[in-house]
């Protein structure tokens, strides 16, 4: 509703200008739509992957309260694993340099 | 002749099912086929109220299917089209009452009978969408450029993908071209990419279809709707014609004009 307000008037490239209100839609069905497919595909793939990611890297660094962001997202059509985690310390050997 | 067993879905409750299994089936009949659409919404039937038949139900689909009727007992004929017939659902019953196979069972029986077997299907993915989509051949999915409308077609084309009915058919009901214009509504294109799906047909959001509905003639029968003409070309693509894409257009009245280049909102339905 407020973006509709802020929108210059007169003639503008739609496509991929969030300052349409389309846009917006387009992205955030794109994201539901992704994240439904891949629950109904795989319900338990991201959750185990997620604990074994954790595992992993908790062998090599110690790391904070697990996962801030552990997701799949799209960008340019592609999709990714999006995940970062909080380390809490770098190891002994790299604290000596 | 054996015929074809088709079923209209959409996820979301709302989106148009009931109106394109009329126009669709109407549509059919007008092509000159034999067509009979089934209206599968056991307790909340609507099919007989849009096409007008409401005060003709003697029988309808479960007493078929339990026997307490012939079938062409349950049959009624449409007042418009020769050739066209409604099986009605139950009101007082609820969607446990059949399954998949007693459906089916009938459908492929009509399809001795018919060239097309349209089945409305319930709102929902429970056990009426199950019923609904058991006997079919061919699946049309019903979606508006809304976003829930869409993410639950998206949802109901994995669902048919499951159960074996492949490469369903997009239609997109309530285009708004204004609208979509002035990049305020999804358009074709946004939402073809995102359901990966062949498109069937697209359909105007249009004043005169309602009005055609409240007097309950599918509005295929109304020469000057948009809609009706929509709907038409939706059936011959269906029947197999190769009918070119069109998009939805807004008439470009002075009025429109004006409001276009003012961006100013019009009003719900812009095909009065």
């Amino acid at each position: 509703m407020l973006k509709a307000l802020r929108r210059p008037r007169g003639r503008k490239e739609i496509r991929d200008n969030p300052d349409f209100t389309k846009n917006i839609a387009r992205e955030r069905l794109q994201s539901a739509i992704d994240r439904d497919r891949f629950d109904l595909v795989a319900p338990e793939l991201l959750e185990a992957l997620r604990r074994d990611m954790l595992q992993t890297i908790s062998r090599h660094l110690e790391v904070g309260e697990g996962f801030q962001e552990f997701e799949i997202r799209r960008f340019n059509q592609s999709l990714f694993l999006v995940s970062n985690i909080r380390i809490k310390n770098l190891p002994r050997w790299a604290m000596a340099r | 002749m054996k015929g074809k067993t088709i079923v209209i879905t959409s996820g979301k409750g709302g989106v148009g099912k009931t109106t394109t299994t009329a126009n669709v089936g109407a549509g059919l009949a007008m092509r000159g086929h034999r067509v009979v659409v089934i209206d599968t919404d056991i307790g909340l039937r609507n099919l007989d109220v849009v096409m007008g038949l409401e005060n003709r139900i003697v029988y309808d689909l479960v007493d078929a299917i339990e026997g307490r009727c012939k079938l062409p007992q349950a049959l009624i004929r449409d007042k418009h089209s020769h050739e066209l017939y409604l099986i009605p659902a139950p009101q007082t019953r609820d969607k446990n009452c059949i399954n998949p196979e007693q459906l089916q069972g009938l459908c492929r029986q009509l399809e001795q009978e018919f060239d097309y077997v349209i089945i409305d299907c319930p709102a929902g993915i429970e056990q009426g969408f199950k019923n609904a989509i058991g006997p079919a051949r061919e699946a049309i999915v019903v979606t508006t450029p809304e976003v829930s409308a869409i993410r639950d077609a998206d949802r109901v084309i994995g669902l048919l993908e499951a159960a074996e009915l492949h490469n369903p058919r997009l239609i997109i009901n309530r285009i708004r071209p204004g609208m979509v214009k002035r990049g305020d509504m999804l358009d074709k294109d946004d939402i073809v990419e995102l359901l990966a799906v062949d498109i069937l047909g697209m359909v105007p959001a249009d004043d005169r279809l309602i009005t055609a509905t409240n007097q309950g003639v599918p509005v295929i029968h109304d020469k000057r709707a948009p809609s009706g003409m929509a709907f038409a070309r939706i059936a011959a693509r269906i029947d197999g014609d190769d009918v070119p894409l069109q998009e939805p257009e807004d008439k470009n009245g002075l009025m429109d004009k004006v409001r276009n280049i003012m961006g100013i909102s019009r009003s719900e339905y812009s095909h009065a």
